[in-house]
This record gives C-alpha cells, sequence and structure tokens, in this order.
C-alpha cells in the first residue's frame, strides 16, 4: 500500500543528511512502528510521507503514485496525530473539532462522539488552554480521526501522559486496527511499539538499522534462556538456564519439579534492550 | 463554500477571543466621545488688532473709528502696546507714525505670526489711508471657479478619513502578523496543512474577518458621526479593496518571521511609511509620485473623496486598488503556500 525507497532528506543542502537511505513498505491494515530516540529522523520521515516536507530524493507511492503528485483531496484520507499539540487554544475542545471536521471533503465523525470516545464529553465546552497536557494529547488523537482516514500517522501518541492515559490511548489505537485502518506509529516508547505493532523498523541517525516483527528481533537478538527464582532451604535462589542446552533444560526441569518456584522469566529480551544491542545507544 | 463558512466562522470566533479586538473597538468609543463632546464644527479664532495713532491729530484712529472698523483696540502708548503684545503674543498691534504723505506704519506681533498675514495686515492698512485720501480701492479682479467648490469640510470630521484608513492599513496588517504568529505558537497551522482546505481559503477566510470587522468598525463610526448620508454602497468596496490589499501585505510578511516581537521593526516600519500618505492630505501641494504609489494612498484618497465629495472622479484610485490587490494576493499566495504550508521548504 505505501512504498518507501531510498529516502533521503538534508534540511541545510549541506550533505549531513537527517534521513539517509531509508526504504520500507507498508501493507493495508498494517501496524508499523517507526522506532528510535529524538533526532534519529523519525519525525522527518513522516513530514515526507504526509507531503509536510518536501521530497528531496528517493520515493513514496500511495498504491504506485507517488507523494509529489498527490493532490490535496489526499488528505481526506489520512490522519495526523502530531506530538506537539497544535490546536487552537482559545476555543473549545468542541469548536476545535467542530471547525476541523468541516475542512474535508469526506463525512466526518460527529466531534461529540469522538470526545466521548477519549473521554473528553464533560471538557468538550472548555476551552482548549484549560486543559492538561493528557487531555490535549487525547483531543489531538480523535482529531486524526475525524476524516475516518485510511492511514492514520501517529507521532508519538502516549508520549509524556499518565498509565491510565496511555493504556486509553493505546486502545483506541488497537480498536482502529481492528477496524482494518493503516497505522504509521513513531515513537521512541518501545512498550507500546511492542503492544501495538505488526512491525517494526528501528531508525538511528537517519538509518534503519533492523526491521521486522517485535517478536522476531526480540527472539533474534535476546537470549534464548529462563530466569527462575525459587526457594531451597528457606532460602531464595535464582538461576538461569540456557534453552538451547539439553543439559540446562533437564536442570530446569528439577528445579520446576523439587522447589517451590517463586518467578519464572524468559530472556528473550525486550525491544529497547534489542535496540540497544543493535544502535549501542538508548532510546531516549 | 462549507469550507470558507466553517473558516471564516473559525476565524471570527478567534478574533472575537482576542482581547486587543475588544481594545481596539474601544478607541471607536474614545473617538466618539471626542467627537461629541470635545471637538467642535468650526474653530474661529478671533484676533484682536491693538493700534496705536502716534500722528498729528491721530488721523488714522479718527478715520478707522468713523469706518467702524471691528476688533480694534486704540490704546495711547507705544509702551502700553508692546506690553499687550508680549502678554498675547497671539495677537497684532500696529504703531502709525508719519503724516498722510510720509506714513510709516509698525506691525508689531508675536513669534507665531505668518509672513503672509503680516502682509495682508499691511495691505488692509493701505487701503485703509487710499481711502482716507479719496483714492479708489475697489478690488480690480475677479475669481472664477472651473469646478463646483465643494462643501468645507467641518473641524471635527477632518480625522474620519485618517481613521479609516488606519482601521484598514494599521488593524488589517497588524491583525494579519497577530493571526499568522498566534497560530504559529499553537502550531496550529502544522494541523491544518494535513487537511484538503489549502492555502487559498486560509487567506481568504482570514481576510473576509478583518472585512467584516472593517465594515462593523466603518458603519458604526460614520453613523455616529456623519449619519447615514454617506455613500456606503461606494464605501464598503473601497473599504474591502484596502483591507483586503494590507491584510496580503501581512500575512505574507508575516510569514517570513517566526514571532511578533521579530516581525515588530519591519511591521512598524511599512505602518508608518503607509501614513506618509497623510502629508498629502495636510499639504495638497506634496503628492510625489513616490507617495502616489504606495498601497495607502488611493485608500485615504477614496476615503476623503466618499466621505466629502468634491466630484472628483474615483475610477482610477479603484482600478488602482484593484491591481494592487492582484498582485498583492499573487505574491501572498505564493509566500504562503511555499513557507508556511510547507516545512523545511
Amino acid at each position: 500500500m505505501i512504498s518507501v525507497e531510498n529516502l533521503y532528506h538534508d534540511y541545510e543542502g549541506k550533505g549531513q543528511y537527517a534521513v539517509n537511505d531509508v526504504s520500507f513498505k507498508i501493507k493495508e491494515g498494517e501496524v508499523f512502528g517507526f522506532l528510535g530516540p529524538s533526532g534519529a529522523g523519525k519525525s522527518t520521515v513522516q513530514n515526507i510521507m504526509t507531503g509536510l516536507l518536501k521530497l528531496q530524493k528517493g520515493s513514496v507511492l500511495y498504491e504506485k503514485k507517488s507523494i509529489k503528485e498527490m493532490k490535496s483531496n489526499f488528505y481526506n484520507d489520512i490522519g495526523v496525530s502530531f506530538e506537539f499539540h497544535n490546536l487552537y487554544l482559545k476555543l473549545t475542545g468542541f469548536e476545535n473539532l467542530k471547525y476541523y471536521a468541516g475542512l474535508f471533503d469526506v463525512a466526518t465523525k460527529d466531534p461529540m462522539e469522538l470526545l466521548e470516545m477519549v473521554a473528553l464529553r464533560e471538557s468538550a465546552h472548555k476551552r482548549v488552554s484549560d486543559y492538561s497536557k493528557g487531555m490535549k494529547q487525547r483531543i489531538v488523537f480523535a482529531r486524526a480521526l475525524i476524516n475516518n482516514p485510511k492511514i492514520l500517522y501517529l507521532d508519538e501518541p502516549t508520549s509524556g501522559l499518565d498509565p491510565a492515559t496511555a493504556t486509553q490511548i493505546r486502545q483506541l489505537i488497537k480498536n482502529k486496527r481492528d477496524e482494518g485502518c493503516t497505522i504509521f506509529l513513531t515513537t521512541h516508547n518501545m512498550y507500546s511499539a511492542d503492544e501495538l505493532c505488526d512491525r517494526v523498523a528501528f531508525l538511528n541517525e537517519g538509518k534503519i538499522v533492523a526491521m521486522d516483527t517485535p517478536r522476531n528481533l526480540k527472539m533474534k537478538h535476546g537470549k534464548k534462556a529462563v530466569v527462575v527464582e525459587y526457594i531451597r532451604d528457606e532460602k531464595i535462589e535464582k538461576s538461569m538456564f540456557s534453552l538451547d542446552n539439553e543439559e540446562e533444560r533437564l536442570k530446569l526441569n528439577e528445579v520446576i519439579k523439587k522447589n517451590d518456584i517463586q518467578t519464572m522469566h524468559s530472556q528473550e529480551g525486550t525491544l529497547e534492550q534489542t535496540f540497544i544491542k543493535l544502535t549501542g545507544r538508548g532510546l531516549v | 463554500m462549507r469550507k470558507l463558512l466553517n473558516l471564516y466562522m473559525q476565524d471570527m470566533k478567534l478574533l472575537l477571543r482576542y482581547s486587543f479586538t475588544w481594545l481596539m473597538l474601544g478607541t471607536i468609543l474614545i473617538f466618539l466621545a471626542m467627537y461629541h463632546f470635545l471637538l467642535v464644527d468650526t474653530v474661529e479664532q478671533k484676533q484682536t488688532m491693538y493700534f496705536v495713532d502716534d500722528s498729528a491729530g491721530s488721523i488714522m484712529e479718527i478715520a478707522l473709528t468713523s469706518a467702524n472698523a471691528e476688533d480694534i483696540v486704540f490704546l495711547n502708548s507705544v509702551q502700553e502696546l508692546e506690553e499687550l503684545i508680549l502678554e498675547r503674543e497671539t495677537q497684532v498691534g500696529v504703531l502709525f507714525s508719519g503724516t498722510m504723505h510720509e506714513p510709516k506704519f509698525t506691525i508689531i506681533h508675536g513669534e507665531t505670526m505668518r509672513e503672509e498675514n503680516v502682509k495682508l495686515i499691511g495691505a488692509a492698512l493701505k487701503n485703509t489711508l487710499m481711502n482716507i485720501a479719496g483714492v479708489n480701492v475697489e478690488p480690480q479682479y475677479t475669481t472664477k471657479f472651473l469646478e463646483e467648490r465643494a462643501e468645507p469640510i467641518p473641524q471635527n470630521k477632518m480625522s474620519l478619513p485618517l481613521i479609516l484608513t488606519y482601521e484598514v492599513v494599521f488593524f488589517s496588517f497588524f491583525l494579519s502578523a497577530v493571526f499568522i504568529f498566534q497560530e504559529k505558537a499553537e502550531g496550529s497551522t502544522r494541523a491544518y496543512r494535513v487537511t484538503p482546505a489549502g492555502t487559498a481559503l486560509y487567506i481568504a477566510s482570514k481576510t473576509l474577518v478583518f472585512i467584516t470587522k472593517g465594515f462593523v468598525y466603518s458603519l458604526v463610526l460614520l453613523l455616529l458621526t456623519i449619519g447615514p448620508k454617506v455613500n456606503f454602497l461606494l464605501l464598503f468596496p473601497v473599504l474591502a479593496l484596502g483591507i483586503s490589499l494590507f491584510s496580503f501585505i501581512g500575512m505574507g510578511l508575516a510569514t517570513f518571521y517566526k514571532s511578533l516581537s521579530e516581525w515588530m521593526l519591519i511591521g512598524m516600519a511599512v505602518i508608518i511609511i503607509s501614513a506618509l500618505p497623510i502629508f498629502s492630505i495636510m499639504i495638497p501641494t506634496f503628492s510625489p509620485f513616490y507617495i502616489e504609489w504606495m498601497p495607502s494612498f488611493p485608500v485615504l484618497f477614496s476615503f476623503r473623496e466618499i466621505l466629502f465629495p468634491s466630484g472628483m472622479d474615483l475610477s482610477r484610485q479603484i482600478f488602482n486598488l484593484i491591481g494592487l490587490n492582484i498582485i498583492a494576493y499573487i505574491l501572498c499566495h505564493l509566500i504562503v503556500s511555499k513557507k508556511l504550508m510547507k516545512e523545511g521548504a
């Protein structure tokens, strides 16, 4: 559905690429995670894909049609949620959605329904300047859905949110995924990516360093082992057993049979550990 | 049309929620209060002439008294005259000495008196003297007006074209910048970019909002000053052309700057330069080509002609405004598309 090939972007034209030979494909209905630390080039790629930034080199194709050829009606089919809130602070939440809806040529959702969906119905007629950060994040997310987009671009949708609000937003993203919406998720939150994405690409210093399903990445770069905590002789013991080694697998069975198991964790690693392993740097 | 109306409603709400909008509209109340309670239709400045006749037989004093000359006060000594003029600098003193055959007038006045007035007094005194001598001094000239003379503009209404021009030039130019910078600060322009609405609607809705505000402002101002006899059918199109012209200039220029404080220097320079045609209103002989080519010139002169008709043909000024609007819109559209609707372009 979306094909990005050999994408480059140089902001200052001095040969310092913020995006350097980036290529990937996104299938219809897929949730594609674009992961990397701040400054890795994630938002630049999203901005080129949404036509906000001029395409300098490479190609971005939607159903084989270049972003360069897209007319303004292209925006009827996409929804974009920005990391920064970009709302009219002097308008109410309802007014922000109502006027935004009026800019599209396609049927739009009822602003009040969207506000209900993101639990802002009671604050619908409050000015956005009086909203908390979480409330603003939710309304920006709601705004991205107003035109029933086929493709949803979400830039750090859970950034800086309290756990409850972040969970709520993730659930809404899952709902859109279940409805068949194609989602391009830009984040440095590996937990969100792991939970939501069908595939992820790791972006570091403008280049893709790895791309696969979260499971495959974790399996490929993590340890195939189990850490077990158990009680023996009234003391808590902790041991790691490799699952590749037959002798250790037998030991693990022995421990499970003979002891009171407290905890047991597989060691396939997290996406964050995988990222650190591949790039030598953290995600923030 | 639906999208334009929607955007217009949004921008109108935003305008009404900015506190400076109410501050600006409050200026009408201040002006109206001044107009009705402080300014008067005509200002008559009564000037008295103080006269000392130092000639033998006081021939001039006798002649002026018998001619019932108004506003002349006769004094007894030169010292008294000088002391009085020192005290009342706007008044005029005349000392007459010598004889009918060798008259000598000394005009005594404060520093503020214009040379033309001094000469007028001199000529009047000469006429009086010739009348005494029995010489006919009836004027030998006639005045012919090629065009019908316009009604003199009442003093308290003189500032109305200037106020309207400032409403157009200053407010719409300034408001365009305020809207752009507010949206840049909030980031709402970014959200607008990912909709199919486009640049033309963005510019049009803001311009229409400023025109609406201009209409309301002008209607209130003019109905409560000149009254309903103003030719609103001609005024409103000119007002709309003026406001749209300065809105396009304002939006185009503001796009190059990040904040109102960065813009302030160039913005104020544009406003000050745009105010230069005011000198041409004050000094009609002063209208060099560089003033006439300023966008504010046709606006100012059209307003004056519409409010105080003198029979001047406005079609040239209106065509100028239409031409300037077309150029300004094209430039504004290009700049806003390239610089505001794209990032890093």
